[in-house]
Formats: structure tokens, C-alpha cells, sequence
């Protein structure tokens, strides 16, 4: 009796999913029959409700995937991630893509200075300081000439690398807008750091807080000797 | 061990969970992703017998491929079934953190019990749940099923009891077909968990002992007026 009671019922369900399938399958098949061939009506009813059954059970429900985002696995190793910064910064430094995005404006005080067009998050990389690199020796002999005559500005950096000093000379005017960041020692919103790539050493300003878009960019020239305070005295109290 | 699969029509999901302590043995260098089709991996677990052991074994350097090692300790005998591996892209869903209105523990006979009656007359299956009770609701053309749970406080077994932490009412509906396929699990544990919120995916977790879960995750139907009438 169990078993033919369970059967009955299987039967029920075989109806019932097929009556509620109908009405939608039919709504699409009259569309599809006007379109095309009335005479052939009641196979391709049959056919089509049939396999429109398995289908619109699929489609009654809502995707897993509208609720659960799909994530592609992006873990790195962080030898992997540092590579990569390393590769971004090697880019930005060697193609100078950040020129386009700061600005040279004009002060009445310091005269050229550099804006930034867009914001900064700190510690990224803003621009390189380019010039002639140079040794420490060398650099002596060419600041000395430069000393005798008054037009020529200050846009020699002295620093150290691997225990050895270093000058870039940027002395010459180029369209490298590193050269006209102005001194600040009281806020500076820039520092400088030395980064190898491929080899050879560069100078870079990295930000040292967040920088917002037409900020001027300014930076510690780090020159305290008492001679060039002296004779500049905004390098203390600017 | 995590393993994460949905059913072709994205519907549903299964997330099971097998921590370190449900294995003897349990070696992981780091966190890899697998991809294994689930039809060539039940044809490897169909190999083995019910008291056999099992090993799972992958090593990087040696090609794409899972190798399974059925035991028998009784008969010294062993089975290696070796599977290639698919290659998933690395993908899978994340699942994000939820607070869930109303959370619902039964047995897991219980609940496979009434998915099965309603679905004798209904496709799909409606979820009440208030502070008063759960209601499942099966209801077709035929007829209709209605069970009612009243949280159970005066049951002396733990086991049987139905407990239920209603946050705020639910009402859903979902495709009581899928929650037949779910309830193969009734197996795996003795309770089940419903967790349930509006226009959200149920959950429905059957432990491992205390040392995992299975857990299927199934999107709500959706509503349109044929489901609510």
C-alpha cells in the first residue's frame, strides 16, 4: 500500500511541475507562433514546454553569484609584491610619467615653484630630481665655478650613497620639473631618497604626508652650513 | 581544507570546511589552490570501501595531478587513484561576513523530513520565521503542507530540540529542489543550521564534528506575483 501511495504522489508532482511550467512556456510560444508557422502548433508546444521546464526552474531562482562577488585569487608572495612596486617605481622613474602631472607657476618671492595637479598619498613617488649625476670631487670643481657668477642658482644636491657622496648637478635648464621645487624646512611635504634601478642610483621625492592637488611641492635642500645660510637665509626659516 | 563548488546554473553553493583536527595527518606547506572536477572526483572517492582510509596527496613538482590512496588496514591492501587536476582559474566566491535575522537549529532528520513532504507539493518552499515559530510552506496546485515549529522549550533531549534566535521576522522563498539535494547530508550530523535573513541567501550547515562544516548557500527565489499568490 506504501508503495503505491508513494507512486500516486510522484505522479502529482509530475502534473503539478508541468502545470505551472505551462503558463509561462505558453506566453512564449504564442510569440514564437505568430512569428512563424501556425500550422505546426501542437508539436513544437510539446517539445519546446518540455525542455522549458528544466529551464525555467533554473531562471525562477536568483544567481548565487548576484550576492557572493566571484574573486579572482590575486595573493602574492610579498617578494612578488615588492618586485612589482619595484618594476611601477622603475617605470616612473625612466619614462618620467609624473612630469605631465605637476605644474611650474611663478612666485613673486621665489619665482618658479612646482604645484601638483593631482593628490598624493604619502609616501608615494612624485618626481625625480634629474640632473648630471656626479662625484663628490668633481661636483666641488664645478660648484666653484658656478660660485663666481651671481645669475646661476642653487641646483646643486649634495648627497651620500653606499658611504660615498654624490652630486647631481641640475644647473642646466631642462623640462624636468624636480629642479624647481622650492626649500621648505619648516614644512616640507617631500623628502628625498636614493633608489637603485638597473644598476645606477637616482634621486627621488617621495611624499612624506598626504599631498592634496595644487599643493606647492616643497622639500628640505638640507645645505646648513653656515656660509650658504648666510647667504640664504630662507633655508631656516621658510 | 576548504573546498568551494556551485552547481551549473549558479544557483546554489558548497562551501565544506575540514580543519586540521578531523585529519590523522595533515601536511601543508602553503596555501595552494586545487581545481578538481566534481564528477572525476566522485568517481575516485566511489573506489573506496566504507572503512577504508584516505589520503589526499599533491606535490607541486609533480604535474597536475591529485593522487587519493584508499587504505585497508585489515586486508593490507591499497589504492591509489590519481585525478588531473582543472585548471580554475584560481577563482571562487567570497562570502561576506552576515548578520543573520534569524538563526534556526533542528535535527537533521527533522528537516530533511519536511523539505521532503513539502516537496511532494510544491516546487518551492516558503520560510517564516518570527519569534513565535518557523513555518515551512509547500504550497501547489493540489494542495498545500504547512509545518509549524514552535521553539521547543520543554524538551528534555538537546538533540531534538528546535531552537530559534530570531532577530527580526523573515519571510522567503527558495527552490525546494535544491534543499532536497542539501538534505543528502542529514548523514554527516545530527542537527542542522538554518541561518536566514531577507533577499539573502540561507545557509544551511551541518556540522563535522566540531572540526568543520558542510555548508550550502542557496539564493532566494525570485519574487515575482506567480511566486507570492
Amino acid at each position: 500500500m506504501k508503495v503505491a501511495a508513494k507512486k500516486r504522489t510522484t505522479g502529482r508532482i509530475r502534473k503539478d511541475r508541468a502545470a505551472t511550467a505551462s503558463p509561462s512556456s505558453d506566453v512564449e510560444n504564442a510569440g514564437h507562433l505568430i512569428a512563424s508557422n501556425p500550422g505546426r502548433m501542437t508539436p513544437a508546444k510539446n517539445t519546446r514546454s518540455s525542455r522549458k521546464c528544466t529551464v525555467a526552474k533554473d531562471i525562477s531562482s536568483h544567481k548565487i553569484t548576484e550576492f557572493f562577488q566571484v574573486r579572482r585569487s590575486c595573493r602574492k608572495t610579498s617578494k612578488q609584491i615588492n618586485e612589482e612596486a619595484k618594476n611601477a617605481l622603475r617605470d616612473m622613474v625612466l619614462k618620467g610619467s609624473n612630469e605631465r602631472l605637476l605644474e611650474v607657476y611663478k612666485d613673486v618671492v621665489k619665482g618658479r615653484g612646482i604645484r601638483t595637479k593631482i593628490n598624493f598619498d604619502k609616501g608615494d613617488f612624485v618626481v625625480e630630481y634629474r640632473g648630471v649625476m656626479m662625484e663628490y670631487s668633481e661636483a666641488k670643481v664645478i660648484e666653484e665655478q658656478y660660485s663666481n657668477d651671481e645669475e646661476i642658482g642653487s641646483y646643486m644636491y649634495f648627497f651620500e650613497h653606499n658611504n660615498k657622496k654624490w652630486c647631481i648637478d641640475a644647473t642646466k635648464e631642462s623640462p624636468w620639473k624636480g629642479r624647481l621645487i622650492n626649500h621648505s624646512v619648516l614644512r616640507p611635504n617631500l623628502k628625498t631618497k636614493v633608489v637603485e634601478i638597473d644598476g645606477s642610483h637616482h634621486l627621488i621625492l617621495v611624499a612624506n604626508r598626504p599631498i592634496a592637488q595644487g599643493e606647492e611641492l616643497l622639500y628640505d635642500y638640507g645645505d646648513r652650513s653656515a656660509e650658504t645660510i648666510a647667504k640664504n637665509p630662507w633655508l631656516v626659516n621658510t | 581544507m576548504s573546498l568551494q563548488a556551485m552547481d551549473s546554473s549558479h544557483v546554489a553553493l558548497v562551501s565544506l570546511k575540514l580543519e586540521v583536527g578531523l585529519f590523522d595527518t595533515y601536511r601543508c606547506d602553503r596555501t595552494i589552490n586545487l581545481g578538481l572536477s566534481l564528477a572525476n572526483m566522485s568517481k575516485a572517492l566511489k573506489c573506496a570501501n566504507n572503512d577504508d582510509t584516505c589520503m589526499l596527496k599533491y606535490e607541486e613538482n609533480e604535474g597536475d595531478s591529485i593522487i587519493f590512496t584508499f587504505a585497508d588496514p585489515k586486508r593490507d591492501k591499497t589504492q591509489d587513484v590519481t585525478v588531473k587536476m582543472m585548471d580554475i582559474d584560481s577563482e571562487h566566491l567570497g562570502i561576506p561576513e552576515q548578520d543573520y535575522a534569524v538563526v534556526c537549529e533542528m535535527p537533521a532528520g527533522e528537516f530533511q523530513k519536511t523539505c521532503k513532504d513539502l516537496s511532494t507539493f510544491s516546487d518551492s518552499l516558503n520560510i517564516t520565521a518570527t519569534k513565535a515559530g518557523i513555518v515551512f510552506t509547500g504550497k501547489g496546485d493540489i494542495g498545500s503542507s504547512v509545518v509549524t515549529y514552535s521553539p521547543s522549550s520543554n524538551t528534555d533531549d538537546e538533540s531534538e530540540a528546535v531552537t530559534l534566535e530570531v532577530k527580526e521576522p523573515v519571510n522567503v522563498n527558495f527552490s525546494i529542489k535544491y534543499m532536497n539535494q542539501f538534505t543528502k547530508a542529514t548523514a554527516l550530523s545530527d542537527r542542522v543550521r538554518l541561518s536566514l535573513c531577507n533577499d539573502v541567501p540561507v545557509v544551511v550547515e551541518y556540522p563535522i564534528e566540531e572540526n568543520g562544516f558542510l555548508r550550502f548557500y542557496l539564493a532566494p527565489k525570485i519574487d515575482d506575483e506567480e511566486n507570492m499568490e
